[in-house]
């Protein structure tokens, strides 16, 4: 049997509302890629930031826990 | 209890025949879901025309169970899977995001995330099950937790022991919304208070696995069942599912009904499931007065909705209607409840709102007449303590996060903290790719913070919104692979420690459980060393008739057997402190209101609870006046495991 396939509706038109909308989007969020292709690696310093602030939550909890402030 | 559950619950969900016969999970969910919540309206029914009757009760749970046990055992019909979609395709959601793909209920592989590595499953998983058994044995010792021993058992057992819901005029809580009390009273009824608090651990599993259905959609099972083992390994949910609590039980409802409202309104799915929707929402409300601010934001992403997506304005609305009306019927009773006594259907919330609609502040409209001098009609709202620690302003808002993860104690205590899970792990979605359906539940929680910050700033009242952070956690962390492998190896190690450091935390807090939960100590023995109130309550248990009445300044009542009066409720309605015009006149006037003894609390020493001491200097003075007038039954103190000292005083007014 052969799936459904949706239909989507038709894309209404660009507004200036949804343009800001999309430079906002693109500007804090990934691009989406396509489901069958692999995603690009993120970029080092975005990673480093990333982890960076895993570290400093996981520390400021350990020192509050601790009394150290 | 549960089987019972059960057995009113599936005919219920086969009749709606929206869930795949073969999904037995959620099958499983949502009959005993829905089943809790008939039953808790079954018991509603029968206190409101007084038949709360112990042998009623275990007959009728007997047979719900013996049915249940039967049914499965010879086996049951099975139903035909009738999903039909509304014909109108779902539009593109508004970020351009990927739609999900056709999937049928919880059985969807999400499109973006590959399954977890097995070892990472297995391993959270079994964190999960690590700290789930541990609160089981901690549920299994007899109940502390003050707010369980000053209302959520406390009503019930004298509910049951009157065998109606009456109306208690100084008990601002007896009329608050009380679906979860049902279900406590329901355990009381056939065991006692180890019983009714198991049913608030089986909400948190049962809220777990409404996380998987909730995620399932949007990841893919396999994440799915790892949103659901955070749920659970979330401090404070895991914390409450050893107290005969709400919040939890309030968390479930709310996660069912948006699982219900995704079906139909996100992934075009059958109209009926907006009935399973309105049945878990209507559980909600009658729950908590917070399920109400849950609504209105899945009231205003639903408008949203509505107004983005012109083709499906009907379907939209007709379930809206739907919903409202299934919820309004399960979860209205305890509102109308409350307006009839109160005045106020949100009591003691808005009550200057609501007073200034009924042009007059008079205390209980519909209670018993003033007997013991209710007056004052000012007074009527209860003092609510600070209940917004950081404010209203906007930067707040936008620290709070960390505040609340740093500084736990300031918004409810430690006790109740999500934990740093949260904090770490969600910001992370700014660096993922974007994935349908997450904006819209981000965007749920984001504006449920912002009302919880206007509104009361407890951090129980967060837990509606855990599993949607789960979810976006656990997408986070999927997306994981996208790094280069030393950060990686870092946010992963960070991770699992925190992983490892949540699910510790309930393993150590049972070992001060687990003798009782095994039997090696008595409960009694147990509750003397933990409950400050018991002794006293041993104590009156032995010496005072069942018809005493108790003026006490502590709020613990659940464990004396006559009636107990929190003395600075019946203080602010009645005023009776201005009436004593001389030392010796307390014990006279006490008894002319129909008290018969009074139990003393004070603090001695520690940070702990402080009472206020209007009753203890006025008994002192009714001392020195006539000594003869009050006779002591009980004087001992109290040592918290939080090193504080209390005082207690029974005495019998003469």
């Amino acid at each position: 049997m052969i799936a459904p396939i949706r239909l989507t509706e038709e894309a209404p038109s660009e507004s200036g509302l949804r343009s800001a909308r999309r430079m906002v989007a693109a500007v804090l969020f990934e691009r989406e890629t396509s489901p069958g292709r692999d995603a690009p690696r993120l970029a080092a310093w975005r990673a480093w930031l990333f982890v960076g602030w895993i570290v400093v939550v996981a520390a400021a909890y350990c020192a509050h826990l601790a009394g150290l402030f | 209890m549960t089987m019972a559950a059960f057995t009113i619950g599936r005919p219920l969900v086969r009749g709606l025949r929206v869930i795949a016969p073969d999904d037995s999970l959620a099958i499983g969910v949502w009959s005993i879901a829905l089943g809790f919540i008939m039953a808790g309206l079954v018991l509603a029914g029968l206190a409101v025309a007084g038949l709360l009757y112990v042998p009623l009760i275990g007959v009728l749970t007997l047979g719900a169970a013996f049915y249940g046990f039967g049914t499965m055992l010879f086996g049951e019909g099975k139903f035909a899977v009738a999903s039909r979609g509304t014909g109108v395709p779902a539009a593109r959601d508004d970020a351009g995001a990927m739609p999900a793909p056709q999937l049928q209920f919880g059985q969807s592989v999400g499109r973006h995330c590959s399954s977890p590595p097995r070892w990472v499953r297995r391993g959270v998983l079994l964190l999960a099950a690590a700290a789930c058994a541990a609160s089981l044995f901690s549920a299994l010792a007899p109940p502390i937790a003050g707010d369980a021993l000053c209302y959520h058992l406390e009503l019930p057992k004298t509910f049951l022991a009157e065998h109606r819901i009456n109306f208690l005029p100084f008990d601002d809580n007896s009329t608050f919304p009380m679906l979860t009390e049902m279900w406590y009273l329901w355990g009381l009824a056939l065991d006692g208070g180890v019983a009714a608090q198991l049913i608030h651990w089986e909400m948190g599993i049962l809220l777990s696995l409404a996380a998987v259905l909730l995620a399932a959609p949007i990841l893919g099972r396999p994440w799915a069942w790892i949103v659901g083992a955070l749920v659970v390994l979330t401090p404070g949910i895991n914390n409450q599912m050893t107290a005969p609590l709400n919040d939890v039980a309030l968390a479930t409802l709310t996660t069912l009904a948006l699982v219900a409202w995704w079906q139909p309104v996100i992934d075009d799915e059958n109209r009926r499931w907006f009935i399973l929707a309105g049945l878990a929402a209507g559980g909600a409300l009658g729950t908590k007065y917070v399920a109400l601010t849950f609504a209105a934001v899945v009231g205003a992403i639903w408008f949203w909705i509505w107004w983005r997506q012109k083709a499906r304005r009907q379907f939209l609305l007709q379930g809206a209607a739907v919903v409202c009306v299934v919820a309004v019927s399960v979860g209205g009773l305890w509102y109308l409840r409350a307006a009839w006594y109160r005045g106020n259907p949100v009591f003691p919330f808005l009550a200057k709102t609501f007073d200034r609609l009924r042009g007059d502040c008079a205390a209980p409209v519909n209670g018993p007449p003033g007997k013991s001098g209710i007056h004052n009609p000012e007074s009527v709202e209860p003092p609510l303590a600070n209940k917004a620690p950081l404010g209203r302003d906007p930067l707040h808002l936008l620290l709070s996060p960390w505040l609340i993860t740093l500084h736990p104690e300031q918004f409810g205590g430690r006790a109740h903290q999500l934990g740093l899970l949260w904090l770490a792990a969600v910001p992370g979605i700014f660096w993922t790719r974007r994935l349908r359906g997450l904006f819209t539940l981000l965007a749920l929680a984001g504006g449920y913070w912002v009302l919880w910050y206007l509104m009361r700033q407890n951090q129980r009242f967060l837990y509606p919104i855990v599993p949607l952070l789960s979810v976006a956690a656990v997408w986070v962390w999927s997306e994981l692979g996208l790094l280069p492998w030393r950060p990686r190896s870092v946010a992963i190690a960070a991770f699992a420690g925190m992983l490892a450091m949540v699910a510790a935390a309930p393993l150590v807090r049972c070992s001060a459980h687990l003798r009782v939960a095994l039997g090696l100590q008595s409960r009694a023995s147990y509750l003397a060393e933990h409950e400050p109130t018991y002794r006293a309550a041993e104590i009156a248990n032995q010496l005072l008739p069942a018809d005493a009445r108790i003026l006490s300044q502590d709020y613990r009542g659940f464990y004396f057997h006559q009636q107990v009066v929190r003395e600075n409720v019946y203080r602010r309605y009645s005023r009776y402190d201005r009436q004593i015009q001389q030392p010796g006149d307390l014990s006279r006037s006490l008894r002319q209101a129909g008290f018969t003894h009074v139990l003393l609390a004070e603090s001695l020493a520690g940070t702990g609870v402080q009472y206020d001491a209007t009753l203890a200097r006025l008994t002192d003075g009714q001392t020195s006046a006539d000594a003869e007038s009050l006779l002591t039954l009980a004087d001992y103190r109290f040592r918290d495991s939080d090193g504080s000292e209390r005082r207690y005083r029974l005495l019998m007014l003469r």
